[in-house]
């Protein structure tokens, strides 16, 4: 698997400098490393996340909170955790799913609050995949087969995984201020965002956050009141608001 | 399309996202749109805390509408919750509690939110700030009234769990077991029910709301014999708070025990109120809030019959009253009523009736903070600060942790002079307890009684800045303001004060007043008018009125005032006062006979009732009667701002009899009085200084010294100041014109 990854990396990188972006490659690389792992959810959830570490809500909330109704497995559905199968076996069920971004932001359609994880809690229980999981075992293919090998990088090389995938799209014109666009493209509607999937072991809590960006002029009443309200607990726990 | 039945949707209120099979695929819905979702999302989103219901058979409508419904009820609960929250700020406080009273306006929404929050007791940082969230929450009507119940509710909640956990350790259970019993009852709104069953003593409705849930679920062996042994657990802990709280009659409110059940009222006033001899068994069965509501009406009646001076009817429906709360057993509630009924006795001036009526309440409640608080309130009002100070610092041995006591302590020792004692009482409290405003304000009035105008002017901005959102402390800032004659600044801060608490008629008050004290005497009336349009028989209000007009002359006007606020309340004694003076200014040779003994003088209106005499005898030209009079009461006055004033009356007699003694007299603590007493104090003593031929003394003062813009001030400063000048003024006669009468009633 690694060699097969050295290979994409090198190649990719070889390509670029062939056209004249030899540089431009050595700062994707560069990037690459610097990259975090982001988890996007909507306001209403991130009020849950973020609520559920301090105080009132860690002790209280979780009390009162009405019943958590597991959800019942469809019987029809024929390819639930397929997906997650295919990628991790039989740990695909401790999975968390992150994006790889350079500027923590994650992809919007899940949601308009990115919570950017911090490198150290993420560093030796994280792999990144190519791609959006979902889209990349659909697209080739794979249910039930063994992923090609390459596409899936450790937390610290996927600097060679970023290289590997995006490489090929530099020019010599390529600014460092595109890569962030390169890594993950915002989109519209989910099936065209497209992005670089963390895969995180186990769960995480706001201990894990390093910042979080969410919208800084939110127009519902009610989203300013929650706006408000996270930027207070995240005060409360030391972390950083970002506005977008 | 929006018809077909779905079999299998998800819906999240937290989430605000619905999932939903339809065709072999997943979709999800929101409020802006319907996207297909892979269904290994849809397994990981479900499954990961967004608390999804499981709903079958609903049409795409159908779905809307139940997200819709469950995402406003999960806004409510988490709105609340957060304006709970110690880490929000106060500013974020009013965003979410403005947000979840537009949310709690729906009935079903707040049931939901008070199912899950009587499902637990508060953290006890919560409770301890309960004063400052409600001060927030006052603002907003029905957030205001859920987390009232909330925290009325918390020592029984307790119990409750204190039980549950009881039988938990008793039966075994696992924490996963436990966890998802408990969140199954929670979310039947089963701990709430037991609560309400609790607190309304009722064990009908506790076997009948455990057998319903035995019924209902489907529980394993081990779960049935927790609820079974948390049924027996909280049927004992009924029985035993039962047989300890077994009622005792109180010395003025007896049973009767002839009476009949459904005997029809026989208030005059009031046909519509029905006697309560003892609680019938369906008025046992009445609900919580059926009895709640039964309880306010007999209380206001109450209330009503303590203005009117219907005292033996007063007597009896307490008694009626007090039946039927221990008929419910609703002992604590019972404690409530007698305690909020000795307040308006208080206003009433009813202090003997006041007595009895908290006496009765620490026999029922021997453990009860607020009965044992209000009986050293009583002694305070009373002037029986002696007695008073022992009775705090008795509740403060029992409950050292809480505030009233401390601050009643304070304010005793305020009252009896021991300034630097009740201000370190207070920073203690302020340091212990540093969300609640009442300490802090009442530093103030420490410095204030001192005579520290400024610096409690400067304490009051520091406080405002502290509480930016208590209309109290707002008030408080306004009223120092005004007490060193900054009118216009003071008048901004009473706006804010009532911007913040709509529902408070005292602001009202004091913003007229201070108006008019400004010398904008039309203005104020004005400003009172536009409440009466709405409110025409606040009693307040109209007792304003009827003092600003007294104030600038009009007699007749205030008089029929006063009067008709006595028709319907023969024993509001500031109106009783308010007539007493205008007949001063009228007729004082008849005001002058309704002689007032200082003997039987109790609250600070008893001896203003005895100032308005003295000023009647001086008025009357009987100034030595006054002079005796006020002489032999001075060292029996308790309250320090009343001798002040006395002080100031006796000055006025002693120059109406021609002694030189006057001007001393004047003299006396004037630098600590407030401004608009200070102003009028000086105004006599340039008076006296006339009268004692030292015109160029009387010019300074007047000039130099009397710079209020208050009218009536002002034109008694001009007729001054034309006699220093020797002009013709009917001065030398000491006579008192009839605005320098108006002033020596008012200050």
């Amino acid at each position: 698997m690694k060699d097969a990854l050295d290979r994409r990396y090198r190649e990719a990188t070889e390509r670029a400098a062939a056209k004249g972006a030899g540089a431009q490659a050595a700062e994707l690389d560069s990037a690459g490393s610097s990259t975090s792992a982001v988890v996007c959810m909507s306001l209403s959830r991130a009020k849950e996340f973020i609520g559920n570490e301090t105080t009132l809500y860690s002790t209280y909330q979780l009390q009162v909170r009405s019943s958590v109704r597991q959800a019942s497995e469809p019987a029809d559905d024929r390819m639930r955790l397929s997906v997650d199968s295919t990628v991790h076996g039989t740990y695909g069920e401790m999975i968390r799913y992150a994006a790889l971004s350079i500027d923590g932001l994650g992809p919007a359609s899940y949601g308009e609050v990115s919570l950017k994880l911090r490198d150290i809690a993420v560093a030796s229980r994280a792999t990144v995949l190519e791609q959006n999981s979902w889209s990349f075992v659909q697209s080739r293919d794979l249910f039930g087969k063994e992923l090609p090998p390459g596409y899936l990088a450790t937390w610290g090389e996927r600097n060679k995984l970023v290289c590997a995938k995006l490489a090929d799209l530099l020019t010599p014109k390529t600014s460092s201020s595109e890569f962030a666009t390169l890594i993950l493209t915002q989109a519209t509607s989910r099936s065209e965002e497209e992005f670089l999937e963390v895969h995180v072991y186990g769960a995480f809590n706001m201990d894990s956050v390093e910042s979080v960006s969410g919208p800084s002029n939110p127009t519902k009443q009610l989203d300013i009141a929650l706006v408000a309200w996270l930027k207070d607990k995240l005060d409360a726990l030391g972390k950083t608001w970002v506005g977008k | 399309m929006g018809w077909e039945m779905i079999e299998t949707v998800f819906v999240s209120g937290k989430d605000a996202l619905a999932y939903f099979y339809e065709d072999e695929k997943w979709y999800s819905l929101s409020a802006e749109e319907t996207i297909p979702v892979s269904a290994s999302e849809v397994r990981r989103l479900v499954n990961g805390g967004g608390e999804y219901y499981l709903l079958r058979g609903l049409s795409k409508r159908e779905i809307s509408d139940a997200l819709v419904k469950e995402k406003r009820r999960a806004d409510a609960l988490f709105l609340t919750l957060a304006v709970l929250d110690e880490q929000a700020s106060i500013s974020t406080r009013v965003l979410l509690a403005q947000q979840a009273d537009d949310l709690l306006l729906e009935s079903s929404n707040r049931d939901f939110v008070l199912k899950r929050i009587l499902s637990w007791p508060l953290p006890t940082n919560v409770t301890a700030a309960r004063h400052s969230l409600m001060q927030i929450a006052n603002t907003f009507n029905h957030v205001a009234m859920v987390l009232k119940e909330v925290f009325n509710f918390q020592p029984d909640l307790h119990e409750v769990i204190a039980r549950w956990r009881e039988s938990a350790e008793e039966v075994g259970i696992s924490q996963a077991g436990l966890s998802s019993l408990r969140s199954e009852l929670v979310d039947a709104g089963f701990f709430r029910a037991v609560l309400m069953a609790t607190v309304e003593r009722n064990l009908h409705d506790l076997n009948s709301i455990i057998v319903t849930n035995l019924l209902g679920g489907n529980w394993s062996p081990q779960e049935r014999a927790l609820l079974l042994d948390f049924q027996r657990r909280i049927q004992s802990s009924m029985k035993r708070t039962r047989e300890y709280e077994k009622p005792k009659p109180g010395r003025l409110f007896k049973r009767s025990p002839g009476a009949d059940q459904n005997k029809p009222s026989e208030d005059p006033f009031r046909p519509d109120l029905p006697s309560n001899e003892c609680a019938s068994p369906q008025e046992a069965r009445l609900n919580a809030f059926e009895a709640k509501q039964r309880v306010d009406k007999q209380i206001n009646c109450i209330k009503e019959m303590l203005f009117r001076d219907r005292l033996p009817l007063a007597e009896k429906y307490v008694t009626d009253l007090m039946r039927f709360q221990l008929g419910r057993d609703d002992q604590e509630y019972a404690v409530m009523s007698l305690c909020n009924l000795t307040a308006s006795a208080l206003d009433a001036n009813r202090l003997g009736f006041a007595d009895e009526l908290i006496k009765y309440a620490m026999e029922l409640g021997p453990n009860d903070i607020v009965a044992f608080t209000a009986r050293a309130e009583v002694l305070r009002r009373r002037g029986k600060f002696a007695a008073a100070l022992a009775a705090f610092e008795e509740v403060i041995s029992r409950f050292p942790a809480r505030t009233y006591p401390l601050n009643g302590k304070a304010n005793v020792l305020k009252e009896i002079g021991h300034f630097e004692q009740a201000a370190q009482l207070l920073r203690r409290v302020q340091s212990d307890f540093p969300e609640d405003s009442v300490a802090f304000n009442e530093e103030v009035g420490v410095l204030r009684s001192q005579g520290r105008h400024k610096a409690a002017l400067q304490l009051a901005v520091a406080n405002a800045r502290r509480f930016p959102l208590d209309p109290v402390t707002r008030s408080v800032l306004a009223g120092s303001l005004s007490r060193v004659g900054r009118y216009a600044e003071a008048s901004r801060h009473y706006q804010q004060a009532l911007a913040l608490d709509r529902t408070e008629v005292r602001f009202i008050v004091v913003a007229a007043l201070n108006t008019h004290s400004a010398g904008a005497s039309e203005r104020a009336l004005r400003y009172l008018e536009e409440f009466l349009k709405t409110s025409p028989t606040e009693v307040p209000l109209l007792q304003a009125k009827a003092q600003i007009l007294r104030s600038i002359g009009q007699f007749s006007a205030a008089k029929g005032i006063y009067e008709s606020i006595l028709r319907g309340f023969p024993r509001f004694i500031p109106a009783v006062l308010g007539l007493r003076a205008v007949a001063v200014l009228e007729d004082p040779i008849v005001a002058a006979e309704n002689k007032v003994t200082h003997d039987q003088l109790e609250s600070e209106l008893d001896w203003t009732g005895f100032r308005t005499y003295a000023v009647a005898l001086v008025a009357a030209d009987r100034p030595r009667e006054a002079i005796q009079a006020i002489e032999a009461a001075l060292p029996q006055c308790p309250w320090l701002g009343q001798r002040d004033r006395l002080k100031t009356t006796l000055g006025i007699a002693q120059m109406k009899n021609n002694e030189p003694t006057c001007i001393q007299t004047l003299q006396t603590n004037l630098e600590s009085l407030e401004d608009r007493q200070r102003q009028a104090r000086l105004l006599f003593l340039s008076h006296a200084q006339i009268e004692q031929n030292r015109q160029s003394i009387a010019r300074v003062l007047l000039s130099r010294m009397v710079t209020t813009s208050d009218r009536g001030i002002q034109s008694i400063k001009e007729h001054l100041l034309r006699a220093s000048a020797g002009k013709n003024t009917g001065i030398g006669k000491v006579d008192l014109s009839s605005g320098e009468l108006e002033l020596a009633l008012a200050a």
